[in-house]
């Protein structure tokens, strides 16, 4: 009797371990904050900064400039990939498609793929690519630019690494992250693209998110 | 006690049912393999576990682990018509690359492929193998002399 329940109490154990993260706990911010002091009527408060993504206006797929005010409101998922590559992209589409049919038709989320190869990734390649994928120019946008700027919003702005490598396979170096933006610009969460079980983390995240902006909203 | 001697006997009995049962068929064996001679077929088995491991290193990143592709991007090679109709065609596409339109299973594809010069023939075979004969396709054992023989022909 006594063992029945303690096995039972186990797979209880088990099945709640295994569930995904459903609570009500906030995402994080991630990225450095900063600490600034104020004082104001001779008392001192001490104010959060946290890391935002910087201003940027990029160019999409439909030849339609791409900024900040794009997703002004909007949650955003974004990614850095070539359609040349060889490696991890492919792989990294497949899921970020998985992401889109699961937000298809709520237009409060919206997607962002930067190329890391602009002199190849023409608009015009990037407009036959988007197609090929099946995806929505006003849902999904693919974005080229200058090169430099794009590494630098890719290293400072959303902390994932893309360079060029020779020695690379294609010729570039890049992680297979997703970062999750929220509507005040800030970083709320990284996740492997290659990896299905990460990207379940992200759509569930996804509809953390969407509930926390829900609750803001009401609440203002 | 005599309870738990028994059913531990009866487990081990299936256990040993089983083991025998698996030694003779394989997952791999399929209609286009089953008429090899025995010493074929052990070759057939071990290109089909080799050339999966080559397939996840140099294939599935683009034509994915279920060998379905990419939607307009990158050609399935799952039940494809393509692959399965020319197979001196795959080798040489699996060595040398592929560029411009292609029509696979009545789709337009128009996506780049990379050449692999690094690949020995013995690979291509056990790919080549490994492709033709998983998620649905049945087309048999390729040898590795065979894959010379197309190589030889690649233009």
């Amino acid at each position: 009797m006594m063992k029945t329940f303690l096995s039972l109490v186990a797979a209880a154990c088990w099945l709640v371990s295994c569930m995904p993260q459903t609570s009500e706990e906030k995402l994080p911010v991630l990225g450095q904050h900063e600490y600034v002091e104020k004082t104001t009527n001779e008392l001192t408060t001490t104010d959060t900064v946290y890391h935002r993504v910087a201003d940027f206006s990029l160019v999409d797929q439909d030849s339609a400039v791409v900024n900040n005010d794009t997703f002004k409101d909007k949650i955003y998922v974004t990614d850095f990939f070539f359609t040349s590559c060889p490696s991890i992209c492919p792989v990294m589409k497949k899921q970020m498609l998985r992401v889109y049919e699961a937000f298809k038709d709520n237009d409060q989320v919206l997607f962002l793929s930067h190329t890391i190869d602009p002199e190849y990734d023409t608009v015009a390649l990037l407009h036959d690519y988007a197609e090929r994928l099946g995806v929505s120019s006003d849902k999904w946008h693919f974005v080229t630019g200058d090169k430099t700027k794009i590494y630098d919003m890719a290293l400072k702005s959303y902390m994932v690494t893309a360079m060029e490598d020779k020695a690379a396979p294609g010729g570039y170096i890049h992680n297979g992250a997703f970062v999750l933006v929220d509507t005040d610009r800030k970083i709320r969460g990284m996740y492997d693209g290659t990896v299905p079980e990460k990207v379940d983390m992200l759509i569930n995240d996804i509809h953390r998110l969407l509930k926390e902006h829900d609750q803001d909203k009401a609440a203002s | 006690m005599t309870r738990i001697r028994q059913l531990l006997k009866g487990y081990l009995l299936f256990m040993i049912c089983l083991l025998l049962a698996t030694a003779c068929s394989s997952p791999y064996d399929n209609d286009a393999t089953r008429n090899l001679s025995a010493a074929d077929k052990i070759k057939y088995r071990q290109y089909m576990v080799q050339g999966q491991q080559l397939y996840a290193s140099y294939c599935s990143n683009c034509h994915q682990e279920d060998g379905k592709g990419l939607a307009r991007l990158i050609p399935p090679l799952a039940k494809s018509d393509y692959l399965l109709q020319d197979a001196g065609r795959t080798v040489c596409l699996i060595k040398n690359g592929a560029a411009g339109q292609m029509v696979v299973n009545g789709v337009v594809y128009n996506q780049k492929m990379p050449a692999n010069p690094s690949l020995k023939n013995i690979e291509i075979a056990q790919i080549i193998t490994f492709i033709n004969n998983s998620w649905g396709n049945e087309k048999g054992y390729t040898p590795v002399r065979e894959v010379e023989n197309h190589l030889s022909a690649c233009h």
